[in-house]
C-alpha cells in the first residue's frame, strides 16, 4: 500500500472512481432526469397533455375501473388522483400476471388511449436504481456498490484535496486542459459536497432493506413484515376472501380520512382485495406540502366502511428515516427546490465525466498504447456522451414510432427500451473500435439528436416552443424543449472546441480521447 | 503477499466483504440492544439502518488507510464470529 495516509486515500480515490465511475454516471444521470420525469413522461405522452382539472376530485368517478379489477379478481387495485404535476387520474391492477393501468381525464371520465412508452417514470426512474438488471436483483446491488463508492469517493476526495478553501472558487477555463478538468471537478465536487453525499446517503437508505436484511430479519420474520410495520401497512398481508362483496362509497370513506387528517386530502387510494369479504380501502394523503415521505395511511374494511388502522405516530428514528427518504424522491411540490436538485444533479454529472477525462489527462502521454487504458477510454466515451445520446436516440425513437408500433412481437414500449440500449452500444464500440475523434462526433451527434427531438414534437403534436410557453398547463412540455434547446446549444460548442483541439493537435498538448 | 495485485485483491475484498458482514454484525447487536432498552422494533431497526452504512463506509476506508491488515480482519473476524453465535443462540426474529 501507499506510504502515507493522504497517499493511500489518493490511490483509493482513483481507482474507485475508475472502477465504479460508470455506474455512477449512468445513476446520477438517470436520478437527474427523475426530478422531472413527470414533466419528461407529458412530454412523451402527448395525449395526457390536458389542461388542469378545476373540478373537485371524486374517486367514486374511476368506480368503472374498479369494477374492472373486481372482474377480473385482482389482488389490489388503486387509483392516484391528479395534481399539478400530474392532470390525469391513474389507475393501476393485476389481473393474472400482467399490470393492467389506465389514465383518465378527470373532467370527462373519458379513458385516454396510451402512447405506448414507458416514459420516464417506467423506465429511467427504475433505470436510476436498478440499472434494469433484473436478474437476482444484481442492478440493485450494483448500485449499492456504486454508491457506497460515491460516499468513499466523497470523503477521500476530501482527504486528498489540500487547499480545499483556496480552491473552493478556482476556475481556470483558459489554462491547460489537465487543469480545467481538475479545477472543474473540484468545483463540482466542494460546491456540491452536501448534495453528493445526502443524496447518496439518502438512496442507500430507501433500499436500505436490499442491503443489509440481516439486521431486519434478526428481529422481523421477513424484510416485509418491516416495511409494513415501518409504513403502518399492518393491514395489507390479508387473505383472499369469499368474492362477491360490494365495495362501498370510496368518496364517503375518503371524507372520513380526511375528518381523521385534519388539513390533507387523500391522494391516492389502494383497495386490497377488491370485491372480497376481506377487502380493505387504504387513503395515503399527498406529500405535496411536506419533504417527509409520510403519507399516514388510514384503512377500513372495504364492505363496512369501518376503520380498520390508521398508521401509528412514527418515532424520532423513524421520522429521520422519512425525512431522508422524502429528501431524496422531492415529492413535495416547489418549482425552485426541484429545479435546484437538477442543476445539482447535473453538477453531479459534471463531478464524475470530469473526474474520469482527468484520469485519463494524465495518463494519455505514457500509457496511450495500454488495452487497459484504451478500454477505460471507450467505457468513458460510452458511460458519458453515450448515455447522453441513448437518452435522446430513446426520446427521438418515441416521436418517431406509430402508435401501434409492433416489430419481432415487440410492442412499442419495448421497442423503444431496445432502441435506446443499441444506440447505447454503438457508442460504446465506435470508443472501443474508432476512438479517433470520437468524443467530438458523439459531442455533435449531441447537438443534433437534441435538435431534432424538439422538431419531433413540434410535428408531430403542434406543440411547438411559442404555444407551449402561452399555456399553463404546457409549461411542462416548454421546459422539456428548452432543455434539449440549451442542451444542443452547449453540445455544439463543446464540439466546435473540440474540432478546433484536433485540428491544433500538433501544436498544443493533446486532449483527453479526440 | 508481496505481489502488488494480490495484497490489492485481498485488501479489497477484505474491505468490501469483510468490512459487509461486520458492518451487517454491528446492525444485528444494535438491533438486539436498543430492543432490549425497550425502544419498538420499527425504531430499533430504523436507526440501525442509517448507522450501518457510516459503519461499513467507515470499514472500508480503515482498511485502505492502515498498513496492517491484522487488526481489521481480527475486528471483523470477532464481529461476524459474535454475531453469528448470536443468532444461532436467538434464532430468527418473528
Amino acid at each position: 500500500m501507499e506510504p502515507d495516509f493522504r497517499r493511500s486515500m489518493q490511490w483509493l480515490h482513483t481507482w474507485t472512481g475508475v472502477v465504479l465511475g460508470s455506474i455512477l454516471f449512468a445513476v446520477f444521470w438517470m436520478g437527474t432526469l427523475s426530478v422531472f420525469d413527470r414533466e419528461i413522461d407529458l412530454w412523451m405522452k402527448p395525449e395526457t397533455r390536458l389542461p388542469l382539472t378545476s373540478h373537485p376530485l371524486s374517486f367514486d368517478s374511476v368506480r368503472a375501473s374498479l369494477n374492472d379489477a373486481i372482474a377480473s379478481k385482482a389482488n389490489f387495485w388503486n387509483a392516484v388522483m391528479p395534481d399539478d404535476r400530474q392532470p390525469y387520474i391513474e389507475t393501476h391492477y393485476r389481473a393474472g400476471k400482467k399490470m393492467v393501468s389506465q389514465v383518465i381525464n378527470p373532467d370527462t371520465g373519458q379513458i385516454l388511449p396510451q402512447t405506448g412508452t414507458l416514459g420516464a417514470t417506467g423506465f429511467f426512474f427504475p433505470f436510476h436504481y436498478t440499472l434494469e438488471l433484473q436478474f437476482m436483483h444484481l442492478g440493485e446491488w450494483l448500485v449499492g456498490l456504486a454508491s457506497v463508492a460515491m460516499l468513499v469517493l466523497c470523503m477521500t476526495g476530501v482527504i486528498i484535496h489540500r487547499k480545499i478553501f483556496a480552491e473552493f472558487f478556482t476556475f481556470r477555463p483558459q489554462k491547460r486542459p489537465g487543469r480545467l478538468l481538475l479545477d472543474l471537478h473540484n468545483l463540482t465536487g466542494v460546491l456540491g459536497l452536501p448534495f453528493h453525499i445526502i443524496l447518496t446517503f439518502s438512496g442507500l437508505l430507501i433500499l436500505g432493506s436490499t442491503f443489509f436484511p440481516a439486521g431486519i430479519e434478526a428481529v422481523y420474520k421477513n424484510p416485509r413484515d418491516y416495511f409494513y410495520d415501518a409504513n403502518g401497512l399492518s393491514f395489507f398481508p390479508v387473505k383472499p376472501g369469499k368474492p362477491g362483496v360490494p365495495v362501498v362509497s370510496l368518496d364517503m370513506a375518503a371524507a372520513q380520512a380526511s375528518a381523521l387528517w385534519g388539513k390533507a386530502d387523500p391522494h391516492m387510494v389502494l383497495v386490497v382485495n377488491p370485491g372480497q369479504t376481506t377487502g380493505r380501502i387504504a387513503f395515503f394523503h399527498s406529500t405535496e406540502k411536506q419533504v417527509t415521505s409520510d403519507r399516514d395511511v388510514i384503512a377500513f374494511d372495504a364492505t363496512t366502511g369501518q376503520l380498520v388502522s390508521h398508521a401509528p405516530l412514527p418515532g424520532p428514528a423513524l421520522k429521520t428515516q422519512r425525512f431522508l427518504s422524502g429528501l431524496h424522491l422531492i415529492q413535495f411540490h416547489h418549482w425552485g427546490l426541484r429545479w435546484l436538485y437538477f442543476i445539482s444533479g447535473s453538477g453531479s454529472c459534471v463531478l464524475i465525466a470530469t473526474g474520469f477525462l482527468f484520469w485519463m489527462e494524465v495518463r494519455q502521454k505514457k500509457q496511450s498504447a495500454s488495452p487497459g487504458f484504451r478500454l477505460v477510454k471507450g467505457i468513458t466515451l460510452g458511460s458519458v456522451a453515450g448515455i447522453i445520446i441513448s437518452t435522446l436516440a430513446f426520446f427521438i425513437i418515441n416521436r418517431i414510432l406509430p402508435a401501434d408500433a409492433q416489430y419481432y412481437g415487440l410492442t412499442r414500449s419495448a421497442l423503444e427500451v431496445r432502441g435506446f440500449y443499441l444506440v447505447w452500444l454503438i457508442t460504446f464500440l465506435q470508443g472501443w473500435l474508432w476512438p479517433k475523434r470520437a468524443w467530438m462526433l458523439q459531442v455533435s451527434a449531441i447537438s443534433v439528436l437534441a435538435l431534432c427531438a424538439v422538431l419531433l414534437n413540434w410535428f408531430t403534436t403542434r406543440d411547438h416552443l411559442l404555444h407551449t410557453l402561452s399555456h399553463r398547463y404546457l409549461w411542462p412540455v416548454a421546459g422539456m424543449d428548452s432543455m434539449l434547446l440549451f442542451t444542443s446549444f452547449m453540445a455544439f460548442f463543446a464540439a466546435r472546441r473540440l474540432s478546433r483541439r484536433v485540428r491544433n493537435e500538433i501544436h498544443s498538448k493533446p486532449l483527453v480521447a479526440v | 503477499m508481496k505481489h502488488p495485485g494480490i495484497v490489492i485483491a485481498g485488501r479489497t475484498t477484505l474491505a468490501l466483504f469483510g468490512g459487509y458482514f461486520a458492518a451487517s454484525s454491528v446492525f444485528v447487536f444494535s438491533d438486539r440492544f436498543l430492543i432490549s432498552l425497550g425502544l419498538p422494533r420499527a425504531e430499533a431497526v430504523s436507526f440501525g439502518m442509517m448507522c450501518v452504512f457510516i459503519t461499513y463506509l467507515f470499514f472500508i476506508l480503515w482498511v485502505f488507510a492502515v498498513r496492517n491488515l491484522w487488526l481489521p480482519f481480527f475486528v471483523f473476524f470477532v464481529l461476524i464470529n459474535t454475531a453469528h453465535r448470536l443468532s444461532l443462540h436467538h434464532g430468527h426474529g418473528g
